[in-house]
């Protein structure tokens, strides 16, 4: 008997031990983030401490204590051009001298990773205190799931006052804002001019004109518009812009909501045109292999006659490297006869921002983070040649400002509708949908009417 | 000895550690899987039990059964493309042939890269614009292609990379097999007046049989659960045609945020490799044999 019992402890004891041992391995995997996530292990200890006694924030605050705060971000590159990039680490600079009391630890992951990266740590509930994120469909998940903070409570008239309007339409769930917007990207349609001279033909004023081009460039052995299909994504872009001009801003965005149908003579119509396009050389004869990035090497250095994108592109035409430098000029995508729509109807919006997590153990200064970042980020991105600015500024002098920021803003000066991105407008297995179906049609297997009731099918 | 073997607590308590460790780490995630993947979930809100819902929709949803197709397409393709040069090379080379470690370490350098470092190289390869390879077309006159961008070439195209990687993986393993042969066999067929090619035959490869079939089973397995090389040359496009299950699984995780169909994609990864090992096992049996 006895026997057995020391047995049974020798058993219980080679368990602990390979727990003991498991146990390592898990801690192990994240070593990259010990040093986070150890300071902010203390942090919530310290702050337990003292939140039983007295309200924590305000008193850390008047004790001239640090609160770190942990943020992450898309924007890995420290020494990237794209505006954004430039914008959110001068800001991550000047938040060390204006929020003294505050330590921000700062982990950038690139794009494709990071959208995998906040999707396990919310599974795992190891959130951020802040963290990038889209908007609207993209964004709705984490709110319906509790995980993001309101900041309507730190959102004071004075602060909305400066945000311009419209901007956070995307970031608005049930009458509560979460976050606040940093830049309005718009897509227009950029076009070499040089190419067009060099080969005599005109600028298009008229979808007729565009297709006159297309045939133009083609013979010429020019790629016409360069499209990185391969990343899906880019296709969402043309596809958005004809479905905008064909049904309207109004008309799109109600079926994107699922309020109205996709199924109707208009985006059908749009569809068409879309696939007529593809079938006529207009994306060149290798769209489907070619990503997003030799899209826009193409394009920079001169290869490719047009391209239809967002204004981010506009640091990559201006840059130092770019052959194209000082050739490109960007007009509005044409109206298409018969369709609802406008030539002051614009694909983009405003739709990404900085939100706070709701588990956070300082909301105030997490959020008060959010708001510092992206109303910099929204001067700085715009004096970087990205987007347009999100919130009223003093933009000071501007002559050095990038010539095609400045030719978007003219452009989008009597704007009357707003589309925004179609993938992180749906977000998930509908914005999946939506560019698996776009690719089918652009590669011509699927004809406009099933592509409009697939694209109907999710809205079901 | 004998008498500690007899004892079966013994027994358990010196096998129990690596049990645990083996239980924690390959049977808990498999049923974890298992279990989301009779849910309706999205990986961060409230699951919803659906039972086999996901399964049935696996079958009708025409991207996975591409991937499967895909998968087994590969399968026969290492089979034929990997096995057959691997037993050639490894022939051809445990002759003592002059610079036999040279040529050795040459044929195992494609494996020794990292699989991104590959897929970049292939991609630079197969760009239609500048790629090596419509270069060379092109100089012959002929038409260049966009190799991963059409339906048609992307399965040949992505999957030789996949194939030509391994070659030299599976040569070692045969070489190694075919190396510990004892060379008193080779004399003795000799002696009969075998040739090299008679060797080869009817000596070496029935003698390393099962060294094959462990060759066998690394490349079927591996192209079935293949990730890799599809997720860095096309992540399963153009519109699925290069799909394989587990690019198709991640995609469905990640950027669908549909964890439960996910998931049960993952437990058809898992039983499909478990079938084609008991196969593989059933069809190919070998005695344990010593020379």
């Amino acid at each position: 008997m006895k026997k057995n019992v020391l047995k049974a402890i020798g058993v219980m004891m080679s368990a602990v031990m390979v727990l003991g041992c498991t146990a390592c391995g898990a801690s192990g995997e994240s070593a990259t983030e010990v040093q986070t996530g150890e300071t902010a292990a203390q942090d919530s200890a310290t702050e337990e401490e003292t939140s039983e006694a007295s309200d924590s924030a305000a008193d850390t605050e008047a004790s001239g204590e640090k609160v770190t705060i942990t943020l992450w971000s898309q924007f890995s590159d420290p020494n990237s051009t794209d505006g954004n990039y430039v914008a959110f680490y001068n800001a991550l600079e000047t938040i060390k001298t204006d929020m003294p009391n505050v330590e921000v630890i700062h982990e950038g992951t690139e794009s494709e990773s990071y959208k995998v990266k906040l999707k396990t740590a919310m599974a795992g509930n190891e959130l951020p205190d802040v963290f990038f994120n889209w908007g609207a469909g993209t964004m709705k998940p984490y709110v319906d799931a509790g995980l993001v903070l309101p900041l309507d409570e730190y959102m004071t008239d004075d602060v909305k006052g400066r945000i311009l309007g419209g901007t956070l339409d995307n970031f608005m769930f049930d009458g509560k804002t979460y976050g606040y917007p940093y830049s309005v990207a718009v897509a227009s349609l950029y076009v070499n001019t040089e190419l067009f001279e060099q080969n005599n033909v005109k600028v298009p004023e008229t979808y007729d004109e565009l297709l006159e081009a297309v045939d133009a460039f083609n013979a010429a052995g020019i790629t016409p518009i360069s499209l990185g299909e391969k990343d899906l994504w880019p296709g969402l872009m043309i596809f958005g812009i004809h479905a905008i001009r064909m049904a309207g801003a109004e008309d799109f965005n109600a079926a994107l909501n699922g309020t109205a149908s996709f199924d109707t003579p208009e985006l059908v119509a749009a569809a068409t045109k879309v696939q007529e396009l593809a079938a006529r050389g207009g994306f060149g004869s290798s769209a489907m292999g070619t990503s997003e990035d030799d899209a826009v090497a193409a394009f920079k250095q001169g290869r490719a006659a047009m391209m239809f994108m967002g204004s981010w592109l506009n640091g990559d035409c201006e840059a130092e490297d770019a052959v194209v430098k000082g050739k490109i000029s960007v007009i509005k995508f044409p109206v298409i006869d018969g369709g609802k729509g406008t030539i002051d109807e614009f694909h983009g919006g405003s739709g990404e921002t900085f939100l706070v997590s709701s588990k956070t153990e300082h909301p105030e200064q997490a959020a008060a983070v959010a708001q510092y970042i992206c109303e910099k980020m929204s001067k700085d991105q715009y004096l970087a040649g990205s987007g347009m600015p999100a919130w009223e500024a003093q933009m000071g002098d501007t002559s050095d400002l990038n010539r095609l920021s400045q030719e978007i803003a003219g452009l989008t000066a009597d704007a009357t509708g707003y589309v925004y991105w179609l993938d992180s407008l749906t977000g998930g297995s509908k914005a999946d949908t939506i560019m698996n179906e776009i690719a089918k049609l652009i590669d011509g297997s699927v004809t406009p009417e099933e592509f409009c009731k697939n694209l109907q099918a999710i809205n079901e | 000895m004998q008498k500690m073997l007899g004892n079966k607590k013994a027994y358990w308590i010196f096998v129990l550690p690596a049990l645990v460790i083996y239980l924690v780490m390959a049977f808990v995630p498999i049923a974890m899987s298992g279990y989301y993947s009779t849910m309706q979930w999205d990986g961060i809100g409230a699951k919803v039990f659906i039972g086999i819902e996901n399964y049935l929709d696996l079958l009708k949803n025409d991207a996975f059964l591409m991937s499967a197709r895909n998968s087994l397409i590969l399968a026969v393709a290492s089979i034929v493309g990997q096995l057959i040069p691997a037993l050639f090379f490894a022939l051809v080379l445990a002759r003592n042939v002059k610079g036999e470690k040279v040529y050795r370490t040459i044929y195992f350098i494609p494996v020794l890269l990292s699989t991104v470092v590959i897929g970049q190289l292939f991609l630079k390869i197969y760009n239609p614009d500048y790629g090596a390879l419509n270069a060379i077309l092109k100089s012959f006159g002929l038409q260049g292609q966009d190799w991963l961008g059409d339906k048609r070439f992307v399965l040949a195209a992505s999957f030789f990379p996949i194939v030509w990687q391994y070659i030299g993986y599976h040569m070692l393993i045969l070489y190694t097999g075919i190396k510990s042969v004892p060379a008193e066999i080779y004399e003795a067929a000799q002696i009969d007046g075998a040739n090299e090619r008679q060797m080869a035959f009817h000596v070496t490869i029935p003698l390393i049989k099962s060294t094959m079939k462990v060759s066998l089973t690394f490349a079927v397995i591996g192209s079935l659960k293949l990730f890799d090389l599809i997720w860095v040359l096309t992540k399963g496009g153009p519109l699925h045609a290069s799909e394989v299950p587990s690019t198709l699984m991640y995609n469905s995780i990640f950027t669908r945020m549909e964890y439960g169909a996910g998931s049960a994609m993952a437990i058809f990864i898992v039983l499909e490799c478990f079938v084609f090992y008991f196969l593989i096992e059933k069809f190919f049996k070998v005695e344990n044999m010593t020379y």
